[in-house]
C-alpha cells in the first residue's frame, strides 16, 4: 500500500531511516503514490495523490497535500486536501487548513487559516 | 332580609375551653388560650378536594441570579424565588421601528421589517428576521429566519442560521454551539462547544473559534480559526 519516493533531499546530508524508539526519521519530501499511512518523521513535504493517514506520533515539518487526509499526528506546514479532511483527537495543525469538507474532533488541537468548500470570497 | 348563620358550640383541643363558632367553620383561634385549632370537618376531609388535571410545567432560570424553577408553561409572569426578581414570561413582537431594553424569560421575535433599537434586549427565545441596533442576549437561542443584521453583537446558548437566511454582525458573536444552514458574516464568533455548517451554509469571520467543527460537503468556511484551548495535546 505504501509507496515511498525521497524527492528534494540534498544527497549529501540525506540519512537512512532511523529507528528511534519506534518513529522513524526521514529528511526530504515524501510521495504517496497509493493510499498510505504515515508513521515517521517528515522533516520537509508530504504529498498524496490519494487518502493519506497520518498516525498518532508522527510529525511533518512541512506541509501535507493529499486528496483525502485522516490527521493523529502533527503538522506544522500546514496542509490541504480536494477532499475532506479529519482531525482526530490529539491531532495538531498549523499555518493552514484547505479542505473540501472538514471534521475537527474535541481535542483536537488547531490554529490557522482555514478554508472549506470552493469559490470562497 | 338578612340569612341567621346557625352557631355551634366547639371546645378547644387544648384546653378544653367552649366557644361559639359558625356552623360552617373551618379553622379559629381559642380565645381562652390563643391556639389554633382546626374545624373536626375540615381535618377529616369535610371539605371537597379539587382535582386538578396535570399542569405541564417547564424549568426557567431567572436572569439576575441564575436560580431554576418550574413555573406553568402557560404563565405570563412569575417571581423568582432565590432572588425575588419579577420575571416577565410573556413573548413579544417587533414588527417596526422599537426603543427601549427588553428583559423576558419568553420570546422575542423581530420581524423582517423590525428594527430593534435599544441598546440591549434579553429573553430566552429570539427569533430575528430584522434588524437589530442593540446587543441581543437569547440564553436558550438565537435563530436567524430572514436576512438579519446586528450592530452590537449577541451572546446565547444555541445559534442557528436557517436555509437561505443570513445574518450580518458588527461585532463579536458568543455561543455555546451553533449550527450554520445559511450564511454568517461576522468580524469574530466563538463557540465553546461545536460548530456544524451544512451542505449550504457559509462562515465568513476574521476569527472563528470552536471546540469542534463539522463542515458538511458543499458547506464554506473561511477566516482565521482556532480551537478552544483544551488540555494540551502537545507544542509545535
Amino acid at each position: 500500500m505504501n509507496s515511498v519516493t525521497g524527492a528534494g533531499a540534498d544527497p549529501e546530508e540525506s540519512k537512512m531511516p532511523e529507528m528511534v524508539s519506534g518513529t522513524p526519521n526521514l529528511w526530504g519530501d515524501v510521495r504517496f503514490l497509493k493510499d498510505a499511512s504515515l508513521q515517521a518523521n517528515v522533516h520537509g513535504n508530504v504529498e498524496a495523490t490519494h487518502r493519506l493517514v497520518l498516525a498518532a506520533g508522527a510529525e511533518v515539518a512541512g506541509g501535507v497535500k493529499a486528496k483525502e487526509l485522516c490527521v493523529e499526528g502533527k503538522i506544522k506546514g500546514g496542509l490541504e486536501a480536494v477532499g475532506r479532511v479529519w482531525l482526530k483527537s490529539g491531532a495538531v495543525v498549523r499555518l493552514r487548513c484547505f479542505a473540501g469538507s472538514l471534521r475537527i474532533e474535541p481535542g483536537a488541537d488547531f490554529q490557522g487559516e482555514l478554508r472549506v468548500g470552493r469559490n470562497l470570497p | 332580609m338578612s340569612l341567621t348563620i346557625q352557631k355551634i358550640e366547639v371546645a378547644c383541643p387544648e384546653c378544653g375551653g367552649t366557644q361559639m363558632e359558625s356552623e360552617n367553620f373551618l379553622s379559629t383561634v381559642c380565645r381562652g388560650c390563643g391556639v389554633y385549632f382546626k374545624s373536626p370537618r375540615a381535618s377529616v376531609g369535610g371539605r371537597r378536594k379539587i382535582k386538578r388535571k396535570n399542569i405541564e410545567k417547564r424549568e426557567l432560570s431567572c436572569a439576575e441570579c441564575g436560580a431554576t424553577q418550574e413555573v406553568a408553561v402557560e404563565a405570563q409572569s412569575s417571581t423568582c424565588l432565590s432572588c425575588g426578581r419579577h420575571l416577565e414570561l410573556g413573548h413579544r413582537e417587533i414588527l417596526g421601528e422599537h426603543l427601549g431594553n427588553i428583559s423576558l424569560e419568553g420570546e422575542l421575535r423581530i420581524g423582517p421589517k423590525g428594527n430593534y433599537g435599544g441598546s440591549r434586549a434579553r429573553a430566552a427565545r429570539i427569533i430575528l428576521e430584522g434588524r437589530s441596533s442593540g446587543f441581543l442576549e437569547a440564553p436558550e437561542f438565537l435563530r436567524v429566519a430572514g436576512q438579519a443584521r446586528i450592530r452590537s453583537g449577541a451572546s446565547g446558548g444555541h445559534l442557528e442560521i436557517q436555509p437561505g437566511a443570513g445574518l450580518e454582525s458588527g461585532d463579536r458573536l458568543d455561543f455555546v454551539d451553533g449550527r450554520i444552514d445559511g450564511e454568517l458574516r461576522c468580524p469574530v464568533v466563538h463557540f465553546a462547544g461545536p460548530l456544524a455548517v451544512g451542505p449550504k451554509g457559509s462562515v465568513i469571520a476574521e476569527k472563528i473559534h470552536f471546540r469542534e467543527l463539522t463542515v458538511e460537503p458543499g458547506g464554506r468556511v473561511a477566516g482565521w480559526a482556532e480551537t478552544e484551548p483544551a488540555a494540551a495535546n502537545g507544542t509545535l
